[in-house]
């Protein structure tokens, strides 16, 4: 059984404008232990699925639907004070931004403690020993000085292993890792990820990894969600996604990656256009507007369902024969979204 | 009825609470038909009144000076009556002439009128700490400290100036200001007698002026030192004679003023009420300052205890509130001086008698008075002497001598525009420039300011109104010629005793027109009443005095100078358990015959 | 940060001294009345005038007055004497100084535990009927003039002239020395009326921040962590929230000391710094002005600088050299 399911997730936001639906109907699953990366460009759902497990999007003017079920307990459903006591206990969640992610007023220290305090009945002393140990366990170098410093006294590489620190505190069996690395610079991601990757192998625990960048996801996930727009567009393993990736949105964001193995591109190519407003999404296949290889049928809501019969569990959302596919998706020799003729 | 849902009931309740405040505030029309006659004041105490209990004095500013050589407000007077008892002074039915108070009987004046010669009582003494007994000399010291810059007699020169000597004595304080000088006019030639010596026989006028404050004995060795600093101490570390003395320690400093906040009055130990006609009833005198809002202080002393006004003269509202809900805790001192709109009749417009003619023909001076209180406030004026002041009734009494411009007090249009036309103004209006009007910011002076420009507006004046705090629009405008004003709205004489001169001299008077501080708002200088003026200053036969001053009140009128307005009377409130005894000269209440009901 | 209190406290003096001399110049420049004419009173000639002004050393020129002033104000802290009543300016002051104070420090503690409450859950239910019940009665508590509002409790409350006779009302004041229960119940129509309106823009004031502070993304991680909603308010929200309000309230305490008070204190005729300043103005009365300005100038300088240093240690960001 696996550790997480979430069925069909919806989240939407009541606005003056309108409804929001930032979530339109998310499904998958997290194993003990496992990585899974979820990917898509900023404002595709896939942060807001992942608060909402943790119910920190409950609000007037937010509905919710489906369920994520974590050990038996649906965490949609179940109240906020019962949700308090799953939160940095047995899920934990870290930010893109460590340092506005941190309290400004606050030693680093005491915002360890108090995550530790919440949740374990030891006294402050223990606690901040744990909280030393917990720097160490991260990397921060002279843990015992440190711990006394304030957010801005850390660097930002810094901040981020004393926000995985806190994470942590509670032995978590699944850490949300949401961009955990956008807000660093290249040397300070590689580190970090490696952090990840060395306390999971350690500790254990499920990681969901959600970023907009597949380079992070190449590193480390185990199994890969593609999301659009509010919806999974593909899902499959790493290799599946990055070998034979089926939808055209993800070719494109393989297209835009930037490959250290391969001479860098005249020019990078760019998915044209804006993602939808999810205010009015279009109807059908929500990347119509933006696909090259759009046709009269992308005007029904392709399904999300395996179309290649050898990789039952490679998911996709699109109406074009895989062959036809095959062959769309080579630009010069790469995999990448044919750019439109100008 | 509609309920009201809670978030709405409390904005609308502060909505209830404005109206219901302004329906209280408007039609200011007086106390529906009643006037000042209904209002007429008790100058005795019952005769079964108590001793005891402490009376409180609502007050909204300070005294203008605790020292008696310097004070001169009118609620200065009002405590130096219980706490400085002078030569001469003013029980409170005594309205004519002051009678005699530390002096052994009245003064003797000599057939020349330029002498006067005072017995001092006996027995009576300073209080604490200085207790001794009063002599002549104290008197004089007291006169001739006046003099010293640092305590400078706003009076003294106008009152006391003619006293042989004056001069020498102005020369020693010039090359001496930290001692005395020596008025050599004024002699003792024993303890107990005090002869002062005239240039000119000013006797009456200089024996009104002693019971003034300058006319309280000051003991020289005890005060010497406070005089030599500059300004005098003196008034931090008084003594007197009074029923009452200002509270203070074992070395004199008063304890008992606070300057700005309050004044308290205990008996005097060393008072004997064998020499004195003041009852003292009420064993303390709290004088409580900083009242600013006049019409909740007189609602506090009308609703409340043991109290009565100070200096706060009710307004408008005030009044009515009390003339018609607790008509028995007021009164009103008829006589207590007059008000007009000063116009300057030294520049264009009106140095043209027949445009001053013609505003005062069409100025509606009961609209001016309403803006005051209306009928209660006082009579509209036919000329400038007021009641009770001698000469008052030779001068034609309440209907006046007659002249057709202050025939009606709600103006004459038609009259107006005839004086116009012989002004020149064919129209029958004004048709000249701007003119400028100086008035105060604030309270009712502003309203008053305000109905007078329109009136001026509706005979076609352009008004250039300007408003300044009290002081500024004084010191800076109204008493500086060279300021240029055309008018000066709230301007209006009290007379210091009841006597014609101190009605007539100084407002109306052109050689009294000095560059600062100047008294004669509508500069007038007329060298025929001018020379009257000074003629009649020192016309002694009371009755003779009269006629000449009559005589010189009618030729002021006839020039026209000011919109009179009002006769005033001096509003009085008292809480329900005082038996308030108003003194007819100071024009309040007097604290040492007042008592308490309970 | 001693370094830079010194510097600070002596950048404060020196701008005391710009203070003193701006209003001498501002006193001589605008048209206020003439404090010799007005002391010698309406029947004075023009050499008494001259005497008078003589003694007070108006005669002499304002730079050498101002020289005078400072003089004595360095050797003697001697603030001159008051024009009007002789009166030291100094002892005219600390005589007063006790009531403002009175008064300042018991509304500054009834305006923020009224806004406190009022403000946190306000922001806490954003649009609820509370909220908007609270944001519509703090904007009229704010929109009342405090002449207004003072009158309004008086007719309402005074005991001698309200409807309903609770509370004493003008001109009772008594020093706390002669009976804390007096001075408190004296004391507190005032303070409600001088409360309010700042008790309103406070509320507000932390109910803007605290939404601000609510969306930020520590708020979030305290929520992530487990915390409860009560602590991530109060320990990571209004923690936060509190900071811009010390400014705030530093410089209104300043402010009010230095005679902001004064028409609460002319309402209920408590006899503080504002009404003798007032009275002083009107009389033109310099010395008195001067020195309650030099004062007030004095507790804002000074509550802002205690406002700066509060701010280094609530917000550990904030360094000073």
């Amino acid at each position: 059984m696996s550790l997480l399911q979430v069925s069909d997730l919806q989240v939407r936001f009541e606005t003056e404008d309108g409804t929001v639906k930032a979530v339109d109907g998310v499904s998958f699953e997290v194993d003990a232990g496992e990585t899974l990366g979820i990917v898509g460009e900023s404002g595709c759902g896939k942060s807001v699925a992942n608060l909402t497990i943790l119910g920190l999007t409950r609000g007037q003017n937010t509905t919710v639907s489906g369920s994520a079920m974590f050990e038996g307990e649906d965490l949609i459903a179940t109240d906020t004070e019962q949700l308090q006591r799953v939160r940095g206990n047995e899920i934990a969640m870290i930010f893109q931004d460590p340092l506005s992610s941190l309290h400004p007023f606050y030693k680093v220290g005491a915002q360890l403690v108090e995550a530790i305090t919440v949740h374990q009945d030891i006294g402050r002393d223990k606690a901040r020993a744990r909280a030393v140990e917990l720097l160490e366990l991260v990397g921060v170098p002279a843990p015992e000085r440190r711990v006394d410093d304030y957010p801005h006294e850390f660097s930002g590489g810094m901040r981020q292993r004393a926000m995985i620190a806190m994470a942590l505190a509670n032995d978590p069996k699944l850490l949300i890792a949401d961009e955990p690395t956008t807000a660093l610079d290249v040397t300070t991601q590689a580190q970090i990820l490696q952090l990840l990757e060395r306390l999971q192998d350690e500790l254990g625990m499920a990681v969901i990894l959600v970023t907009h960048d597949l380079g992070v996801i190449a590193e480390t996930a185990d199994r890969v969600l593609v999301m659009y727009a509010g919806r999974i567009v593909e899902q499959g393993t790493l290799d599946e996604i990055f070998y034979d990736p089926q939808h055209p949105y993800t070719w494109g964001l393989l297209g835009s990656l930037t490959r250290l193995d391969r001479p860098r591109p005249e020019r990078l190519p760019q998915i044209r256009g804006l993602p939808p407003s999810l205010l009015f999404p279009p109807e059908g296949c929500h990347f119509r507007p933006r696909c090259p290889h759009v046709h009269k049928q992308c005007e029904k809501v392709p399904p999300l369902e395996s179309r290649l019969p050898e990789a039952p569990a490679h998911l996709d959302r699109c109406w074009l024969e895989p062959e036809k596919k095959r062959s769309l998706r080579v630009v010069e020799d790469r995999i990448g979204l044919e750019e439109p003729a100008a | 009825m509609r309920r009201m849902s809670p978030k709405a009931v409390l904005p609308a309740l502060l909505i209830l609470l404005a109206v219901g405040l302004a329906a209280c505030g408007d039609d200011s029309a007086g106390g529906g038909g009643l006037t000042a006659e209904d209002f007429k004041p008790v100058t005795a105490a019952p005769n079964d009144a108590k001793k005891g209990g402490t009376l409180t004095v609502v007050n909204s500013a300070d005294v203008d000076y605790i020292d008696p050589g310097a004070g001169y407000y009118q609620i200065t007077l009002a405590v130096n009556i219980a706490t400085q008892r002078t030569l001469v002074g003013w029980p409170p039915d005594v309205d004519v002439a002051p009678v005699p108070d530390l002096a052994d009987g009245p003064a003797n004046i000599s057939d020349d009128f330029k002498t006067i010669t005072f017995k001092i009582k006996k027995g009576v003494k300073y209080n604490p700490p200085v207790n001794r007994e009063i002599k002549a000399q104290d008197f004089k010291y007291a006169i001739e400290r006046g003099m010293l810059p640092g305590v400078a007699t706003g009076y003294h020169e106008a009152y006391l100036g003619t006293i042989s000597g004056y001069k020498q004595a102005l020369a020693a304080v010039e090359k001496n200001s930290s001692a005395a000088p020596n008025l050599s006019g004024i002699t003792t030639p024993d303890d107990r007698t005090l002869v002062i010596k005239l240039d000119k026989p000013a006797a009456a006028q200089v024996v009104q002026a002693l019971s003034l404050p300058i006319g309280a004995p000051v003991p020289e060795e005890y005060a010497k030192k406070f005089d030599a600093e500059s300004p005098s101490t003196y008034g931090e570390h008084l003594v007197g004679t009074g029923p009452y003395m200002i509270q203070n320690d074992a070395e004199g400093n008063l304890t008992g003023y606070k300057p700005g906040k309050s004044i308290s009055m205990v008996r005097n130990p060393n008072w004997d009420p064998s020499t004195d006609y003041r009852p003292a009833y009420v064993d303390r005198i709290e004088v409580a300052e900083g009242f600013t809002d006049v019409n909740s202080a007189v609602r506090k002393i009308l609703t409340g205890s043991s109290q009565v006004n100070g200096d706060i003269l009710p307004e408008p509202q005030g009044l009515k509130l009390a003339a018609t809900k607790y008509p028995d805790q007021m009164s009103l001192v008829p006589g207590t001086g007059d008000r007009y709109i000063a116009l300057n009749t030294q520049i264009p417009p009106f140095n043209d008698i027949n445009v001053r003619k013609a505003v005062l023909a069409g100025f509606d001076r009961e609209a001016v008075r309403l803006a005051r209180g209306g009928p209660l406030a006082g009579d509209i004026p036919t000329h400038f002497l007021w009641p009770l002041i001698p000469g008052f009734e030779e001068a034609g009494g309440a209907k006046g001598p007659g002249f057709d411009f202050l025939a009606s007090p709600q103006g004459n249009p038609k009259l107006a525009a005839e004086y116009f036309r012989k002004a020149g103004f064919k129209s029958g209006k004004y048709e000249g420039g701007e003119i400028l009007q100086i008035a105060e910011n604030a309270g009712v002076d502003k309203q008053v300011a305000e109905v007078a420009r329109d009136e001026f507006a509706k005979l076609g004046f352009k008004v250039n109104l300007r408003e300044f705090s009290s002081d500024t629009a004084y010191t800076k405008f109204c008493n500086v010629p060279k300021s240029n004003y055309n008018v000066c709205t709230n301007v209006g004489w009290i007379a210091d005793f009841k006597d014609p001169q101190a009605a007539l001299d100084v407002p109306f008077n052109g050689e009294a027109i000095v560059p600062t501080n100047n008294s004669n708002w509508p500069l007038l200088d007329v060298p025929a009443i001018n020379k009257a003026m000074d003629k009649a200053k020192y016309v002694s036969d009371p009755k003779q005095r009269a006629e000449a001053w009559a005589k010189i009140d009618k030729t002021i009128t006839a020039q026209a100078p000011a919109v009179p307005y009002n006769w005033d009377t001096q509003p009085s409130v008292w809480s329900s358990d005082v038996n308030a005894v108003m003194n007819l000269n100071n024009g309040m209440t007097d604290f040492a015959f007042t008592s308490l009901k309970k | 940060m001693l370094r830079y209190i010194v510097r600070r406290v002596l950048w404060g003096i020196g701008l005391l001294f710009i203070v003193s001399a701006l209003v001498f110049l501002i006193f001589y420049a605008l048209p206020s009345g003439d404090p010799a004419a007005a002391r010698a009173g309406r029947l004075a000639t023009p050499q008494e005038i001259d005497r008078i002004r003589e003694t007070l050393g108006l005669d002499k020129p304002i730079y050498v007055q101002y020289w005078y002033y400072v003089r004595d104000l360095i050797l003697h802290f001697d603030f001159g004497f008051s024009y009007e009543s002789n009166a030291p300016v100094r002892e005219l002051i600390f005589d007063r100084l006790p009531a403002t104070m009175s008064l300042v420090s018991g509304a500054v503690i009834l305006w923020l535990a009224a806004a406190f409450p009022v403000g946190i859950i306000s922001a806490v239910r954003q649009r609820s009927a509370f909220d908007r019940a609270t944001m519509i009665t703090t904007l009229a508590l704010y929109s009342a003039p405090v002449f207004w509002l003072g009158l309004v409790l008086l007719y309402l409350f005074a005991d001698d002239i309200g409807q309903f006779p609770i509370f004493p009302g003008q001109g009772t004041y008594t020093p706390i020395s002669s009976g804390v229960f007096h001075w408190a119940s004296a004391l507190i129509l005032p303070w409600i009326v001088l409360a309010g309106a700042s008790a309103a823009i406070y509320a507000r004031y932390l109910r803007s921040s605290l939404i601000d502070v609510m969306g930020e993304d520590y708020i979030r991680t305290a929520r992530a962590k487990g915390l409860g909603e009560r602590r991530v308010i109060m320990r990571h929200g209004v923690r936060s929230a509190i900071t811009p309000i010390v400014t705030l309230l530093g410089i209104d305490i300043g402010l009010l000391l230095a005679g902001n008070a004064i028409l609460t204190e002319s309402v209920f005729n408590i006899p503080g710094v504002g009404r003798l300043v007032f009275t002083a103005i009107d009389r033109s009365d310099l010395p008195v002005i001067q020195g309650v300005v030099l004062f007030g100038a004095f507790f804002i300088i000074t509550f802002s600088l205690i406002v700066d240093i509060a701010y280094a240690y609530l917000d550990p960001r904030v360094r000073y050299a």
